[in-house]
């Protein structure tokens, strides 16, 4: 039996996180991850997972809820639900703030619209004007790290996903 | 706070004011259209989209909350009618980080929480039946210097809010 490997996906920056995590000795690898993020998403999935072997490899999928992008937060749920169903793999939810937090160990934004961010500490997750924001969580800085901490962060296998944006009130603690 | 009233007779002069807002557009710009039933909210909203070329063209979006347009930059068109007032705008997804590519133009804008309404980029426009037959007052806030140019050239504009 070979180890877990999970097609990871994460829509809550606004650029997807496409990428294969393999745990290996129960710590989570990025073996693979697609960078295109100017490419449609389920080319992206397609050129990572290429060919049925590829797709038979894969023991879980797992996908960020956000707090985040609006559109980008449900583009990466509606695809994960898709593949996990079509490929009958567990589908298992990963808190994407706490995940991104735990990636970069740093204080950042991610954009909600032209003057709303999300701010993300340690602590908590808020909605603040943009111009007071921390700086923005860059696809560079979240390179290979993002998507073994969504794995985990991930949580046991779900029927359904549960978003965990929409967002909360300004200024209140996203829960 | 910068704020001028136009008073317009016709649907030539809403095509008008559409193409010179439009012209003073940059991406990341919300529009907030404010105004009655039928006080020309979705016609000056299409005004615009059609001189940036909107494709397919504005309608009103009311039952779909958020339409998307291609044109000279993207365009997203949103109707709060249907919400609650108070709603949290991005609970209800009509914000979205896209929109710093292109304008968002935003009918009942008074229905939505959180929505910045004043600084550079928000423009702010209520329209109201007037006395006079088929016209309409048009108080404008926040044009930018070039914008407020063009009106005083090509309207009849009155300094603050006579709406």
């Amino acid at each position: 039996m070979g180890n877990p490997r999970m097609l990871v996906l994460d829509g809550s920056l606004g650029f997807g996180i496409v990428a294969i995590v393999e745990e290996r000795d129960g710590v989570p690898v990025c073996v693979a991850e697609d960078l295109h993020v100017d490419q449609p998403l389920l080319q992206r999935i397609s050129s990572l997972v290429a060919g049925q072997a590829a797709r038979s490899a894969l023991t879980d999928v797992v996908v960020g809820t956000g707090p985040g992008s609006y559109s980008g937060v449900r583009v990466a749920a509606s695809a994960a639900v898709g593949i996990a169903a079509a490929l009958g793999l567990p589908l298992r939810e990963s808190a994407s703030d706490r995940a991104l937090w735990l990636a970069v160990q740093r204080p950042f934004s991610i954009a909600l619209g032209t003057r709303e961010s999300l701010e993300v500490s340690e602590r908590d997750a808020i909605i603040v004007a943009r111009e007071a924001a921390a700086p923005n969580l860059t696809q560079e800085e979240s390179k290979g790290l993002v998507a073994c901490a969504l794995v985990r962060t991930a949580g046991p296998a779900v029927e359904h996903v549960t978003l965990r944006y929409p967002a909360p009130a300004r200024g209140s603690e996203v829960q | 706070m910068n704020v001028v009233t136009i008073t317009l007779d016709s649907l030539a002069a809403t095509t008008a004011l559409g193409a010179a807002i439009a012209a003073s557009l940059l991406p990341g710009d919300r529009i907030l259209l404010s105004g009655d039933l039928g006080s020309g909210k979705t016609t000056l909203a299409r005004a615009i989209g059609v001189a940036l070329h909107a494709e397919p063209e504005l309608t009103s979006p009311t039952f779909i909350l958020v339409a998307e347009h291609r044109g000279d930059m993207p365009i997203w068109h949103v109707d709060a009618y249907r919400l609650p007032v108070g709603s949290d705008a991005l609970r209800a997804g009509v914000i979205d980080e896209r929109q710093q590519r292109g304008v968002t133009l935003i009918e009942w804008p008074e229905h939505l929480d959180g929505l910045g309404t004043e600084g550079t980029g928000v423009l702010s426009i209520h329209l109201a039946a007037s006395d006079e037959d088929g016209a309409r007052t048009v108080v404008i806030t926040g044009a930018r210097p070039e914008l407020r140019a063009v009106l005083d050239t090509k309207f009849d504009t009155i300094e603050g809010n006579r709406g």
